[in-house]
């Protein structure tokens, strides 16, 4: 990878607010051109990191650079990144043109400039017939759509996305989700998009960051992170899953070999730092079948049936009164065991995956 | 926990961080100038030596605290008692404003009560009515209420009228005279705190209450007083600490009897007396005293914000 | 059937509101009555007439309150414009500016002339004027004004400034704002409507104050509240009664003003 492709170099940043960690040594490089989405749960310290590259938080140790230039001392008006606010934080006493000509005329461009400039933009946002318009006499979707054409107007080197889309409702978000990615491919402006919606994450983003607890969890593709999750919080909060205590006996080649609750022996890939001794084994639901007790790596009783409309859950607790879920899909011509009946469970090696903790 | 996290949060990045200091400086300037230095400057002469006919000796002297409190006789020269004439006048003063205080609760509880319970613009509507007569010059009011309870004032010509008397009620320059111009000129600032913390008051508690059996006696003295305490602990102190200073109703409403602290003070710089460092003593002593009120206030507040 | 029970409902409460409201404003509107008397006394009615309000523009004592009443205002003027200024910057500092060291103490000070009883302000102005060999005047009843008139200015500026969310500046400087122009260009508008109630209101305490300007005027300066004084120390004449009418007017348009653009600006939100 050459130095120039890396847009924004977050290397071991660390922000302290007095004696509480919000971000702990945290190391990022976010490539040029990337539609990049830092993903947690609320309080994590997604929003904190992304305020820490627009300017609005100082951080307490390492150093951010954009294209090469340490910019981590630099007040926000300084720095050629522009964000896209949760609740837009439009102006309210300036109509739409003056909004997103806020920015230009602060760069120091002339009104004819600047003004050409807001009708390349509001045109990339279908809002040219708004222009007009104050923001309080704009729907939700057209106010975010405003402060994205703002926040691109002066051609940032990134955009930074602070949970936009979560003030919509949920027809509209899906909506605006395939046309952020558009303009994204248009302007080829790196996007750094926060969010703690997993799905949101999941259909829009190159590459996606996991962050709990201040710390970075995983880096990687949705697929990887979903399928390949590198640890127990990163497999629990993508998408839902089995979490199975299992013993481990052996790891070799990444792969692990385990004893099963049953006492069955089973083989599947293991997350980096996979030990011998007690582990996880994690199984997505939809990855579990239901099976006759004497072919199976699992065996218990189904307890609880949750029906999900298209899918159904069924709950199986197994002898040691560990609970597996499994997704069936909701058909004529799918068995549903009943409460109380024994079955079996099998899933594939390729399906499972031993983490650490 | 949460709350302590967020401000320090804003604090550490706000707009004009750093530039605090030089956006006070004003106000430092204007208020330090022209309140903290006058006042400290009262201090210094309230230990300063009077001259006759007014004006002051630049020594240091405790003979204005001495006069308040000790009464040695025509020449000075007598043993020592304690002097009750100011003491008295003090007393009255407090008297008078506790009583006003009382009526300005009786009658401002129930009224922050009921407009904190209306709904939206019927709310917003009974409060600037309330609101309005507190901008009205106080001057202007306490004339209006010397004009209605003089002895041939509109009140008392109704009351004959109508024959309810037939002599007319001699209020003006009573000590009643001074407690209802009092509790008249300071009602709106029982009615405003009361009105806030009640507005406040999460009325999911009371059905709580009501449904595990509480009274409705029981649910507001062990639910609601407690919520709404500092909202009334706000208002007496708004209406008493004013009314202790008071100068236009005494002054205007009442007569000689009935002198309180204000008009001493007002006597020493205006009147005949002419004894600055007396004056500057008396008003010391009032100052400190209404510093107690506000210091006792402040713990209240900062206790209830602990818990 | 039983009666539901209101807990928000206690008997006795909205006659008690109504006592109140009566309690304030029959005294004012009594004297606004008795202000149209046609009689040389103000005890007898003797039918309606506006000759007490010719007699307040076009009388003997006329010169005496208008002159007074010019003074009033000017200083009201000069002192709202100056005490919201300083109050618009303090507000700045205590809501916008973080942590600093003497914020609290700060705060504390922005409050003191509420703290302080009147009459103390009064006098501790008087010596401090006096002891420093400044004539009073015009100048030291403005200066006067000026201190106890910041704290009345603070509030509604403050209160508005809090309900503006910091947002809008941060967005301005990610727009590449200077703080000047985060300050000028969004801060200021969007606290239009609280400047405008703080001036109002500030302007009123100034019209209004009596007990410091008596302290601290000099001899032969009369504001219209103490020209009122002086006269009603005479004993209580029709004519008082007619400029009192108007000064209660003045004071209610300015707080109904005051109220309006407050809510305005809540509207616009």
């Amino acid at each position: 990878m050459h130095m120039t492709d890396v847009a924004v170099d977050i290397s071991n940043v660390t922000k302290m607010y007095g004696s509480f960690t919000a971000l702990k040594d945290v190391s990022l490089a976010i490539q040029d051109n990337e539609f990049f989405t830092l993903l947690g749960p609320s309080g994590c310290g997604k929003t904190t990191l992304l305020r820490t590259i627009a300017g609005f938080e100082d951080i307490t140790k390492g150093a951010i650079r954009l294209y090469g230039d340490n910019i981590a001392d630099l007040p926000p008006n300084k720095r050629p990144v522009n964000t896209v606010f949760q609740q837009y934080a439009l102006f309210p006493h300036m109509n739409v043109t003056d909004n997103v000509k806020f920015g230009l005329l602060r760069l120091g461009q002339d009104d004819a400039t600047a003004s050409a400039r807001v009708g390349e933009v509001l045109e990339l946002v279908q809002l040219t017939q708004f222009a007009d318009r104050l923001p309080s006499q704009l729907s939700g979707g057209q106010q975010q759509r405003v402060a994205l054409a703002r926040a691109l107007a002066p051609n940032p080197k990134v955009l930074l996305l602070d949970e936009p889309l979560s003030a919509l409702d949920l027809k509209l978000r899906q909506a605006v989700r395939l046309e952020l990615q558009q303009i994204q491919h248009e302007t080829g402006i790196t996007f750094i998009f926060v969010t703690h919606d997993q799905e949101e994450a999941l259909t829009m983003s190159d590459r996606i960051a996991v962050i709990a607890d201040g710390r970075l969890q995983q880096v990687g593709s949705a697929r990887e992170i979903y399928e390949a999750p590198s640890n127990k919080f990163v497999a629990d909060f993508i998408g839902e899953t089995n979490l199975i205590d299992v013993t481990v006996i052996d790891v070799s080649n990444g792969n692990a070999t385990c004893t099963l609750p049953s006492g069955a022996t089973f083989t599947c890939p293991a997350a980096d730092g996979a030990q011998k001794g007690a582990g996880h084994l994690s199984v997505r639901p939809e990855r579990v079948a239901m099976t006759k007790p004497a072919k199976s790596l699992l065996q218990g009783k189904a307890s609880r049936q949750i029906y999900l409309g298209t899918d159904m859950h069924v709950e199986v607790t197994l002898d040691d009164q560990e609970v597996v879920t499994v997704r069936v899909q909701n058909s004529e011509t799918t068995h549903i065991p009943s409460i109380g009946e024994t079955v079996g469970l099998n899933f594939e090696a390729g399906a499972a995956r031993l983490l650490v903790d | 926990m949460a709350g302590a996290l967020t401000t320090s949060k804003a604090s550490n990045n706000s707009t004009y961080a750093g530039l605090g200091n030089l956006l006070m400086l004003p106000s430092w300037l204007v208020i330090g100038f022209f309140l903290v230095l006058p006042v400290g400057m009262m201090l210094i002469y309230s230990f300063l030596t009077k001259e006759f006919r007014g004006g002051i000796i630049w020594e240091f002297s405790l003979a204005a605290y001495d006069q308040f409190f000790f009464d040695r006789g025509l020449f000075g020269d007598d043993p020592a008692r304690i002097e009750w004439t100011y003491i008295k006048i003090f007393w009255r003063s407090i008297w008078q404003a506790g009583v006003a205080t009382f009526f300005c609760l009786l009658i401002g509880f129930p009224t922050a009560w009921f407009i904190a319970t209306r709904t939206g613009n019927s709310r917003s509507i009974w409060l600037f009515l309330i609101t309005i007569p507190y901008w009205v010059n106080l001057l202007i009011r306490t004339i209006s209420m010397k004009f209605l309870i003089r002895d041939t004032g509109p009140l008392n010509e109704f009351l004959i009228s109508t024959g309810i008397i037939s002599d007319p009620i001699h209020i003006i320059n009573t000590n009643f005279a001074v407690q209802l111009g009092l509790f008249y000129s300071y009602l709106p600032f029982m009615v405003l705190p009361i009105y806030a913390s009640v507005e406040r008051y999460n009325f999911a508690l009371s059905e709580a209450a009501a449904d595990l059996y509480a009274s409705r006696i029981t649910t507001l003295r062990q639910i609601i007083l407690p919520t709404v305490k500092p909202g009334i602990i706000a208002g007496c102190i708004l209406v008493f600490v004013p009314s202790l200073g008071a100068f236009l109703a005494p002054d205007l409403l009442g007569g000689a009897k009935t002198f309180m602290i204000g008009s001493l003070i007002e006597e020493q710089f205006k009147g005949n007396a002419g004894n600055w460092p007396f004056g500057a003593a008396v008003s010391m002593i009032l100052l400190s005293m209404v510093l107690i009120v506000l210091t006792y206030y402040a713990r209240q507040q900062s206790k209830s914000g602990e818990r | 059937m039983a009666k539901k029970l209101d807990i928000r409902r206690f008997p006795g409460f909205l006659p008690i509101t109504y006592l109140c409201l009566f309690l304030l404003y029959a005294p004012l509107i009594i004297v606004m009555i008795y202000s149209f008397n046609d009689s040389n006394s103000i005890t007898n009615w003797g039918g309606l007439s506006l000759r007490w309000y010719e007699d307040v523009f076009w009388g003997v004592e006329s010169e005496k309150f208008k002159t007074a009443a010019m003074n009033s205002l000017l200083i009201a003027v000069a002192a709202a414009i100056t005490s919201t200024s300083i109050a618009t910057m303090a507000a700045t500092a205590m809501l916008r500016a973080g942590r600093f060291r003497g914020k609290s103490i700060g705060f504390a000070l922005i409050n003191l002339p509420l703290m302080v009883p009147e009459i103390v302000t009064a006098v501790a102005l008087l010596i401090f004027f006096s002891m420093i060999g400044f004539t009073t005047g015009y100048l030291t009843i403005l200066l006067a004004h000026i201190v106890f008139c910041i704290p009345f200015a603070y509030l509604p500026i403050a209160a508005r400034m809090q309900s503006i969310e910091e947002v809008y500046e941060q967005a301005a400087l990610d727009l590449y704002a200077s703080r000047l122009d985060a300050f000028r260009l969004i801060l200021l508008p969007l606290m239009t409507p609280g400047i405008i109630s703080g001036f109002l209101l500030a302007f009123i305490i100034s019209l209004d104050d009596f007990i410091i300007t008596n302290f601290v005027k000099g001899a032969g300066i009369e504001t219209l509240p103490t020209a009122i004084f002086g006269a009603v120390k005479q004993g209580i004449k029709p004519n008082i009664m007619a400029i009192s009418t108007l000064l209660l007017l003045v004071s209610v348009v300015f707080v109904t003003l005051s109220y309006l653009v407050g809510r305005m600006g809540q509207n616009k939100k």
